[in-house]
């Protein structure tokens, strides 16, 4: 059997989207930045319970105050990937932000919270006390790192699983 | 503008038009640039019948959106935003479409973005490197001020610990005098009196400084400092220098920092903290507000301590003796409004002493409710 999701990388500029996407679509990483303008769309079929997924991933540009979320990149997507940089504690806060936006526009469909960057262990700013509670409201909550390739399978697979189980991620209340 | 023109200009732009004639298919309405030909799946031109999109997955999505927007059109185009169309072994390009609907005619258009999306993209690269280097020059100097706090702080202990190695009967006096003082400083930031100087700054500085009250007794001759017995009026001239002593170090040390808040609050503490009320502390003799406020607090911490802690020459008071003889040095030794303040703190004075008690024997007399402990004293040194 075949099927198409559409999923959408989300989150605050140099998170790393654009390079979780070619981790797990080319295998490769460049260390340099390079910032998205608006959209980038790649695909990968993935084998799945003996179905034939074809993941449409939409690299949305990063929000900062030069960007917000623009909606209309989202219509039709079964799932997406909420980016988080581990080195800068804020964009976790903007990242949870950013999930409500994403609710309001297409509803409670499946996600993950990644904390990206993990081989930067030194300048990790992300406390403990923050992710049990994240995890205590039942968000998925996952570690990767495009440069090493850490857990980018994992968040690709885990979110695709949980698209065919059309399982419903509403968001705790906050 | 004639027909002849408009292919012209929309080549020139590097823009196509076409119309929509059923769901998904599209006529094209002029000349198709080269690059159509990756969002059609093959090469269009204009005498091609009709055009899919299904080289694209951003323009079919698109479509989708603007076959709702053909339904219910509006005066202002529906816009796409920027996307980047990529294709294996081929050049990454941007594009952007628009959906109009002119006199019932339903059009889309794509224009490549060219060099505008590059200068565009060149200044938010720029914004965002600029913004990624802001913050970790913040995170640099964040690391840097920490540093810097911590040397201070580990400078302050180890100087406050030279006078504790000098003079036995300190011992965790430095630990409890300071956390006393922030007691006071805490009570009094919202009175009238004080509340101009004790902001929550000031009151974490005169915790930091107070460990150095008695830096000066550096100074003072083991003999003197050391003495078991009474002391001569001279001996008492000369601990009484500590305070001068304590002073002329740290102001030393500002000479040759500049100017610098934590030594100069450092210093007043360490030269008014024996100053009385009344006039008639040493070592100037200052009275009532003449004495700089952080020798105020300093004072009040600093005399229940000495009450409260074993002596060479007296046993530990109790500590209802010892706010006793805080509340009659109210207006006499101390400043009233530090003493009420200190009233109403004295249980949280009795616990901190509690904690930090040098000996069983302090803890005890601490404990112990109605002890006045040993009431003769003899006249040796600070308080």
């Amino acid at each position: 059997m075949k099927m198409q999701k559409k999923v959408c990388m989300i989150g605050s500029f140099a998170v790393g989207k654009t390079s979780l996407v070619r981790r797990f679509v080319k295998s490769m990483f460049d260390e340099k930045y390079l910032t998205t303008l608006g959209v980038k769309i790649d695909k990968k079929i993935v084998q799945l319970d003996g179905v034939d997924l074809t993941l449409m991933l939409w690299d949305m540009e990063g929000q900062d105050v030069y960007n917000s979320l623009k909606t209309s990149y989202l219509r039709g997507a079964s799932g997406y990937l909420l980016v988080a940089d581990g080195t800068r504690r804020e964009t976790l806060d903007e990242a949870i932000s950013l999930r409500s936006q994403v609710q309001q526009a297409i509803g409670a469909v499946p996600n993950l919270v990644l904390l990206n960057k993990s081989d930067l262990a030194q300048s990790w700013e992300i406390e403990n006390e923050q992710l049990q509670a994240l995890l205590a409201s039942g968000t998925v909550l996952g570690r990767t790192s495009a440069k090493s390739g850490e857990g980018v399978e994992w968040a690709f697979m885990t979110l695709a699983t949980r698209m065919l189980e059309g399982r419903s991620d509403a968001i705790p209340d906050e | 503008m004639s027909e002849s023109i408009l292919p012209a200009l929309l080549s020139a732009l590097d823009i196509f038009a076409v119309e929509r004639v059923e769901y998904g298919r599209f006529r094209p309405l002029g000349p198709m640039p080269e690059f159509s030909a990756r969002l059609c799946g093959r090469v269009c031109d204009r005498d091609s019948d009709l055009v899919t999109f299904e080289g694209s997955l951003f323009l079919m999505h698109f479509v989708e959106e603007a076959e709702s927007f053909w339904r219910s059109p509006s005066e202002a185009p529906l816009r796409s935003g920027p996307w980047i169309e990529a294709d294996d072994g081929s050049a990454d390009m941007s594009l952007e479409a628009s959906a109009f609907s002119l006199k019932e005619r339903k059009l889309l258009v794509v224009q490549a973005l060219g060099i505008d999306l590059q200068e565009r993209q060149h200044l938010l690269q720029s914004a965002r490197e600029s913004l990624l280097l802001q913050r970790q020059l913040e995170v640099l100097v964040r690391e840097r001020t920490r540093e810097l706090i911590r040397t201070q702080e580990i400078t302050i202990e180890t100087l406050a610990s030279l006078t504790e190695t000098r003079d036995p009967e300190t011992g965790g006096h430095i630990k409890r005098t300071q956390n006393y003082v922030r007691l006071l400083g805490e009570q009094l930031k919202n009175h009238t009196r004080f509340h101009h100087y004790l902001t929550d700054d000031t009151v974490e500085l005169l915790y930091k400084c107070a460990p150095l009250h008695d830096i000066g007794k550096i100074g003072v001759p083991d003999r003197i400092l050391l003495k078991a017995g009474s002391l001569t009026q001279q001996e008492i001239q000369e601990v009484r220098k500590h305070t001068q002593i304590g002073r002329d170090a740290l102001l030393v040390a500002e000479g040759r920092l500049g100017s610098n808040r934590f030594l100069q609050v450092a210093g007043e503490i360490a030269y008014t903290h024996h100053e009385r009320w009344d006039g008639s502390g040493y070592p100037r003799g200052l009275k009532g507000e003449e004495i700089p406020i952080s020798g105020r607090l300093m004072a009040v911490a600093d005399v229940y301590d000495a009450l409260v802690s074993r002596r060479i020459y007296k046993p530990p008071f109790g500590h209802e003796q010892a706010v006793s003889t805080i509340r009659e040095g109210s207006g006499v030794h101390f400043d009233p409004d530090v003493v009420d303040a200190f009233l109403e703190l004295e249980e949280e004075f009795r616990q901190l002493a509690i904690c930090f008690a040098d000996s069983e024997e302090e803890r005890l007399a601490l404990v112990r409710k109605g002890d006045h402990g040993v009431t003769t004293r003899r006249e040796r040194h600070a308080p």
